[in-house]
């Protein structure tokens, strides 16, 4: 589910069109606006893209997760959890290095060898119990904190949410050997046991919001701000936006003058900022 | 990849189940007023496990956990909050009907995650003052066979309609779930639905949603009666 399995390039041939078009990418996320509002200038392509998405889920996915829901109990489900995220350790384990995070490097690799042997193949996680953490990185996150932007918001199809540079992320990931990190027969199986622990999860978050897609874009969005935000060890504020400024105190001013989701796509912008007194004092 | 689309997209997920985590007082104008932003939300906490741990029926659970989730939050804030600058674009009935309409919905919201998840215990982890004057509290969820969750509440004292002032109790404006907050979250949602079919078409939306909702808890109500 995560790449075609067509592409089979060998490895060495990867690099070069992967360079040039994480260049072009890149030129273009730096060039957009970030941190401020949801920036997402190709809504309308994203929005069929998600609807592709969700009708994919409804018809596919969690008919397959329910019946996998269904033939196996929590702990099975648990086990094979964990089982697939250790899969992804090669991903994690370079990222962590990209940000010079080498406590992460260690305990990632820590995690790896004792869950893999003692934690027989990774369907147990002792490292957890042993005090070792996760730092699930992934490339995406290792551009963020390398200064760039998340350029505009992307709706991938069969991999939901993104934004350039995650995309950009995305394929960077893909080039980290080894293939079996790649491998469909493992990712696809890793994401219907992964929808199926959801699935409760997911029909709540539906059922509570008006527009999903927006429920999706803004959850994805300030999550992702946040892991950055993380990972350059920041604490600064709670709400700290992508560069560090006061901007989510904003987001609980008044909201006559509410700048931050100004979208500058919009076409029905507020005329002025500060003009109507009408119900300033409602409350 | 799948690591990363867990990260992504299902932890913000994950923090929803969490709304139906927050708690409230029992008996709350009075009380509230003595105390700061963290004993709020530490009473809360403790009240609302206890009724769900309890041994009631589910629907004397629900008929409690509605009211103090009614009593913490402050629902006119909030309604100015999600709905930022397409507020003004409400008349008076409008508004009333948003605040009537949003609240029920946030309500339902909470119970259904609430009544979801086996909940083991809320651990308040630190709390602090924002520059405004805000003051955030800190939690962890612990759930029975799920990661813990991290859930922030965002307090301000509710304001005087008389004086102007923020002198009343300490309300919860907003809820963080694992960096995700609901009030940024349905504000975007609002303009989007707001931008696509108007006031009406929001409220609309809203109010057929609580109607399901209704419609759901009947149900719930006679098959406990059955």
């Amino acid at each position: 589910m995560s790449n075609p399995p067509g592409a089979t390039l060998p490895r060495a041939g990867r690099g070069l069109p992967c360079l040039v078009l994480t260049c072009a990418l890149l030129a273009a996320s730096c060039a957009a606006p970030s941190g401020q509002g949801e920036y997402d200038p190709w809504q309308p392509l994203n929005r069929k893209v998600f609807w592709f998405n969700m009708q994919m889920d409804e018809y596919v996915l969690e008919p397959t997760a329910r019946g996998w829901d269904a033939i196996t109990s929590e702990g099975v489900r648990t086990a094979f959890g964990n089982f697939f995220s250790n899969l992804r350790f090669p991903v994690h384990l370079v990222n962590n290095l990209l940000q010079a995070k080498f406590g992460g490097a260690v305990e990632e690799t820590g995690r790896f060898v004792v869950n893999t042997t003692i934690g027989l193949l990774g369907f147990f996680d002792p490292a957890t119990d042993a005090g070792l953490e996760a730092h699930p990185e992934d490339f995406g996150q290792t551009l963020g904190v390398w200064g760039l932007g998340s350029g505009p918001y992307v709706m991938l199809p069969f991999l939901g949410p993104s934004s350039v540079r995650g995309t950009v992320g995305v394929v960077g990931d893909y080039l980290v050997p080894p293939d079996w990190t790649n491998d469909w027969r493992l990712v696809v199986p890793g994401v219907v046991n992964d929808r199926a622990v959801n699935l409760e999860l997911i029909a709540n978050a539906q059922e509570a919001s008006l527009d999903f897609y927006a429920f999706v874009r803004n959850a994805y969005l300030q999550r992702r701000r946040a892991l950055v935000a993380d990972e350059q060890g920041a604490d600064r504020s709670l709400y700290a936006t992508e560069e560090g400024e006061a901007g989510d105190d904003a987001l609980y001013d008044d909201p006559y003058e509410d700048d931050l989701y100004a979208d500058p796509f919009s076409e029905d912008g507020y005329d002025d900022a500060d003009g109507s007194e009408e119900g300033e004092d409602e409350d | 990849m799948l690591r990363n689309i867990r990260l992504t997209c299902l932890a913000p997920l994950l923090g929803v189940a969490a709304l139906g985590l927050l708690a409230a007082p029992a008996h709350a104008a009075e009380e509230n007023l003595e105390r700061n932003a963290r004993g709020v939300v530490e009473y809360a906490a403790t009240t609302v496990s206890e009724t769900l741990t309890g041994e009631r029926s589910l629907t004397e659970k629900r008929t409690q956990v509605d009211q103090v989730v009614r009593e913490v939050l402050d629902e006119p804030v909030l309604s100015r909050l999600v709905l930022a600058r397409n507020y003004r674009k409400l008349d008076e009935g409008q508004r009333e009907a948003f605040a009537r309409a949003f609240q029920e919905h946030l309500v339902n919201t909470y119970w259904r995650n609430a009544s979801a998840g086996e909940l083991v215990r809320i651990e308040i982890l630190e709390d602090r003052e924002e520059r405004s004057g805000d003051w955030t509290v800190k939690t962890r969820v612990v759930a029975v066979s799920d990661d813990d969750i991290k859930v922030d509440y965002r307090l301000r004292r509710e304001r005087n309609p008389e004086t102007g002032e923020n002198d009343g109790p300490w309300l919860v404006i907003d809820i963080i779930i694992e960096s995700v907050s609901m009030v940024s979250n349905f504000r975007s949602q609002f303009q989007e639905i707001v931008g696509n079919d108007g006031v009406d078409g929001l409220l609309s939306k809203l109010q057929e949603k609580n109607a399901g909702a209704r419609a759901e808890r009947e149900q719930q109500i006679a098959e406990e009666e059955a």
